[in-house]
């Protein structure tokens, strides 16, 4: 789980960056915007828990 | 070995960003923070020997150990503060992250006054 974080994060880039062209062009503006903002925060969600991982080991470590 | 593990991570990583880069801003941003994440977490066991070999020298010199502490946490905000600062300058915010350094200035100078003061004391001890 640690490394293929990255390729998760990238492919949800991708999917949601086709998804709002096809519905761009079927003249579904609003949808694209939110399905954008779907894939953001559902990446927000994954990426949260290791930035918490991340900065509880760094003051675990460092004693801080 | 494992170096040539991070270095390809951090290319997969690279390439990646790059890739969406275009089509979709916010996600370049998203991928370096993961993959900086990731390198740290799997440095973090060096990191770990380093303070208790730190640790295990320490106990045999004379040097109490507060001051070590105060290194130990100028180090871990020193960290801190360049990971996100970085971050954001890359991303293209270079305002935010100079903010982030000047505070991590501050706190540090702010640590290492304590020590400063037992300094002069000592040293006023020897003069007067």
């Amino acid at each position: 789980m640690e490394v293929s974080i990255i390729f998760k994060i990238g492919a949800v880039g991708i999917l949601v960056s086709v998804l709002s062209q096809v519905l761009k062009h079927s003249g579904r503006e609003e949808q694209a915007f939110l399905a954008s903002l779907a894939g953001l925060i559902l990446v927000l969600f994954w990426i949260l828990p290791y930035i918490n991982e991340l900065f509880e080991s760094v003051r675990r470590l460092f004693m801080l | 070995m494992d170096v040539i593990r991070i270095a390809v991570l951090g290319f997969g990583g690279v390439l990646l960003g790059l890739l969406l880069k275009q089509c979709r801003p916010e996600y370049s941003f998203y991928i370096s923070l993961a993959a900086g994440v990731c390198i740290l977490l799997l440095a973090s066991s060096k990191v770990q020997y380093l303070i208790e070999s730190i640790q295990s020298i320490q106990s045999s010199l004379p040097v109490d150990t507060a001051y070590l502490n105060v290194l130990l946490k100028m180090i871990g905000i020193t960290y801190i503060g360049h990971f996100s600062s970085s971050l954001c300058k890359d991303a293209g915010y270079a305002s935010i992250a100079a903010q982030i350094e000047t505070f991590c200035k501050m706190s540090m100078m702010a640590m290492a006054m304590p020590v400063l003061l037992t300094l002069l004391e000592v040293i006023q001890e020897f003069l007067g």
